[in-house]
C-alpha cells in the first residue's frame, strides 16, 4: 500500500505554516545576533574570555571563539594560487547485517589526486577491506555502524597523508564533512584509541606542512549563534526576556552570515571550535572553521570549511584554501561543491549491487571451503519477494 | 596507412550483424568511421566490420560540467581519462576469416564480450575489398538504418587510399560501378550514395 495521501494531504498546509513561522522567527534572531556580531565582534578578547569563563561553569559548553581576529570580519576572494596538488578522499562502508548470507563489513576508502592547471590526468587510488568480528577474543568491540564510521573517517585521513607523501608540494587534502572526529560509542576505550590515532595522522599533516581541511555542505550548525548568545545573556543592556526567547530559537549560523558575505568567494573570519570533544585537539591541532560563500550569483551559498590551527594561522594558507575551495565549487556551475570531492565520493560509493556480489562471493567462498551454506534471512528473502508494482 | 595490427578497444555487446566495442577517449587509436575492423573470435575465426557509429554518452556530472562557465585542464583530462565512461564505437558485420579465407558471409557466431578489436592493416583492408565481387555491399545496403550514402563514401575514400598505395587506382572506379548496379533499382538510395561519393573528389 501506499501512503495515506489523503491523510498526509489534510496535514501539508498546517505543516508549511508552522516551517514558514520558524523560520521567520529564526531569521529575526539571526538579525539580532548579527547585530550583536557587529557591535561585540571587535573585542574578540572579551569573548574569547566569555567563553572560558562559561565553560568553567558549563562543561557540555559548545560553541565558537573568536581565533586571532575580529568575528566580524569578512575576508574577499584572494588571488587565485596556481599548480596546486589537490588531493581529496572520500569513503563509503557496508555495514554489518545479520539478514545477509554471510554477516561482514566493508570500509572502501579512495583518493583522487588533481594538478591544478595541468592537463596531466588524476590519479586515483581506491583501498577496499573486509571487516569483521572474529577476533572478539582480543577484547574488540563488535562492530557496530558508529565503529565502521569512526573507522572510515579514520581511513580517510590516512589515505590521504599517504597520498600526500608521494606528491609534491604545495599541496592541499580535503575530505567532506567536519574536521572534527565524533561519533556515539559506549566503548571509551575504542574511542581514545582511535582518537589517538587520528590526532597522530594530523600530527602528520603538520609535519609535512600539507593543507587539511574538511568541507561541510548546507551547514546547519549554530556555534556562532551559540557564542553570540552568550554574549547577549551575559550584556546587562539587554533584558533577560529577550534572551530567553532567543534561547529557544535555534539559529544556523549561516543564517547569520549570509547577508555578510555578499560576495562570490568571501568568508567569515576563523573560529575556532570550543567543545568538550574538540579539547583532545590542542595547540596546533585546535579545531578551528570558517564560513565561504560559494555561490557566483546574487543569492549566497554558504560552505563551513574545517581546518587545524595551524593552517588557520597561516594567512598564506588560508588564502590559498579559500581559493581553491572557491575554485572547486565554480567547476561544478550551477550547484557549487568541490569537483574534487565529487569525484572522490563517485570512486568511493558501493553500490547495492556490489554488496550483493560481494555477499555471493564470500558465500561461496565459504561453501567451497566447507562451512556450511549461509542463507539470507527468511525476512531479507521476504522482502526481496517481486512486489505488486510498487517502487521502493 | 597503416601497416601493423592496431587494437582499438574491446567487445562490448555483439550479434551476429552488429557489434559495439568500447573504447578510451584518450585512445590515440581512435578508429574514424567508415574504417574496416576486425575481431578475432576463435583460433581461425575473424569477423570484419566496418565503423558506422561513435557513440559518447553523457552523464549528471558531464551535463552539469558543461554549463559551468570555465573548465580547469585538469577536470578535462579527469574526465577523458578516469572516469568510466568508454566511447562506444558501432560496427556493422560485412564478413569473416575463416581458417584464413575471407569471404563476405557473416561468422557463424558473434563475437563474446571482452574481445580484441583491431583496425585492418592497408594489406587487410585491400584483401578484403579484392575478395568476391564486393559482395559486402550487400550488408551495408540493406542495413536501412544506417545513413548508407555516408558510410559508402567513407569506406571506399579509405579504401580508394589503400589501393592507391599499392598502384590499384581502377578499384574504387569498379566498386562505384558495381554499387550502381546493386542499386539499379532504388532510384533514392542510388542518388543519395552518388552524391556522397560525389562529396569524396580526386584524391
Amino acid at each position: 500500500m501506499p501512503i495515506n495521501y489523503h491523510q498526509v494531504q489534510q496535514q501539508i498546509p498546517d505543516f508549511c505554516k508552522r516551517a514558514s513561522n520558524q523560520r521567520q522567527e529564526a531569521l529575526m534572531a539571526a538579525g539580532l545576533l548579527r547585530d550583536t556580531l557587529e557591535k561585540e565582534g571587535p573585542q574578540p578578547g572579551k569573548l574569547a574570555s566569555l567563553v572560558e569563563s562559561e565553560s568553567a561553569t558549563n562543561k557540555s559548553l559548545r560553541c565558537a571563539k573568536p581565533f586571532q581576529e575580529s568575528p566580524a570580519c569578512v575576508h574577499g576572494l584572494p588571488e587565485i594560487t596556481r599548480g596546486i596538488t589537490l588531493i581529496a578522499a572520500d569513503g563509503s562502508q557496508i555495514n554489518p547485517s545479520r539478514h545477509r548470507q554471510v554477516e561482514f563489513s566493508l570500509i572502501n576508502v579512495a583518493t583522487i589526486s588533481l594538478q591544478t592547471d595541468s592537463d596531466s590526468p588524476s590519479t586515483i587510488n581506491t583501498e577496499s577491506t573486509i571487516m569483521d568480528n572474529f577476533d572478539l577474543t582480543a577484547g574488540t568491540s563488535f562492530l557496530t555502524e558508529n565503529i565502521i564510521a569512526l573507522e572510515r573517517d579514520i581511513r580517510e585521513r590516512k589515505a590521504l597523508l599517504e597520498q600526500a607523501s608521494g606528491s609534491n608540494t604545495p599541496l592541499l587534502t580535503l575530505t567532506d564533512g567536519p574536521l572534527e572526529l565524533f561519533r556515539e560509542t559506549n566503548d571509551a576505550h575504542l574511542i581514545g584509541k582511535m582518537l589517538g590515532e587520528y590526532i597522530t595522522i594530523l600530527n602528520g599533516f603538520l609535519e609535512k606542512r600539507v593543507i587539511t581541511a574538511g568541507y561541510v555542505d548546507k551547514p546547519q550548525s549554530d556555534l556562532v549563534a551559540r557564542l553570540l548568545k552568550l554574549s547577549i545573556k551575559n550584556n546587562n543592556t539587554r533584558n533577560l526576556q529577550e534572551y530567553d526567547r532567543m534561547e529557544t530559537i535555534r539559529v544556523a549560523d549561516i543564517n547569520i552570515f549570509n547577508p555578510v558575505l555578499q560576495n562570490p568567494g568571501d568568508r567569515t573570519s576563523v573560529f575556532a571550535i570550543h567543545s568538550p570533544w574538540s579539547k583532545h585537539f590542542k595547540d596546533a591541532l585546535e579545531l578551528c572553521f570558517f564560513y565561504i560563500n560559494v555561490s557566483q550569483t546574487d543569492k549566497p551559498y554558504l560552505a563551513r570549511v574545517e581546518l587545524p590551527a595551524w593552517c588557520a594561522s597561516s594567512p598564506s594558507l588560508l588564502d590559498t584554501l579559500q581559493a581553491v575551495v572557491f575554485q572547486q565549487c565554480v567547476i561544478m556551475g550551477s550547484r557549487p561543491y568541490p569537483y574534487i570531492l565529487h569525484r572522490a565520493h563517485e570512486l568511493a560509493l558501493i553500490t547495492f549491487e556490489e554488496t550483493t556480489q560481494l555477499d555471493s562471493m564470500l558465500a561461496q567462498k565459504m561453501l567451497d571451503s566447507g562451512s556450511s551454506q549461509e542463507m539470507i534471512s527468511n525476512k531479507q528473502s521476504a522482502k526481496d519477494l517481486p512486489g505488486r508494482g510498487r517502487y521502493i | 596507412m597503416n601497416t601493423t595490427p592496431i587494437e582499438i578497444g574491446r567487445l562490448l555487446r555483439s550479434s551476429l550483424t552488429g557489434f559495439v566495442a568500447g573504447c578510451r577517449v584518450d585512445q590515440p587509436s581512435l578508429p574514424v568511421f567508415g574504417t574496416l575492423v576486425r575481431v578475432p573470435i576463435e583460433d581461425q575465426l575473424e569477423a570484419f566490420g566496418l565503423v558506422y557509429d561513435i557513440h559518447m554518452d553523457d552523464d549528471g556530472l558531464v551535463r552539469q560540467l558543461a554549463t559551468s562557465h570555465s573548465l580547469p585542464p585538469e577536470v578535462i583530462a579527469d574526465n577523458r581519462n578516469n572516469r568510466n565512461m568508454p566511447v562506444e564505437i558501432s560496427i556493422i558485420t560485412v564478413g569473416r576469416r575463416k581458417t584464413g579465407i575471407l569471404s563476405h558471409l557473416l561468422p557463424g557466431h558473434p563475437p563474446v564480450s571482452l574481445d580484441v578489436l583491431y583496425r585492418c592493416t592497408s594489406q587487410e583492408v585491400r584483401d578484403f575489398t579484392t575478395t568476391g565481387r564486393l559482395g559486402y555491399f550487400r550488408h551495408i545496403l540493406r542495413a536501412e538504418e544506417l545513413p548508407v550514402g555516408e558510410l559508402l563514401a567513407a569506406h571506399l575514400e579509405q579504401a580508394r587510399a589503400a589501393h592507391r598505395e599499392s598502384g590499384d587506382p581502377a578499384w574504387f572506379k569498379n566498386a562505384t560501378r558495381e554499387l550502381i548496379t546493386l542499386l539499379r533499382d532504388d532510384y533514392p538510395t542510388l542518388m543519395s550514395v552518388l552524391n556522397a561519393l560525389s562529396d569524396l573528389g580526386p584524391e
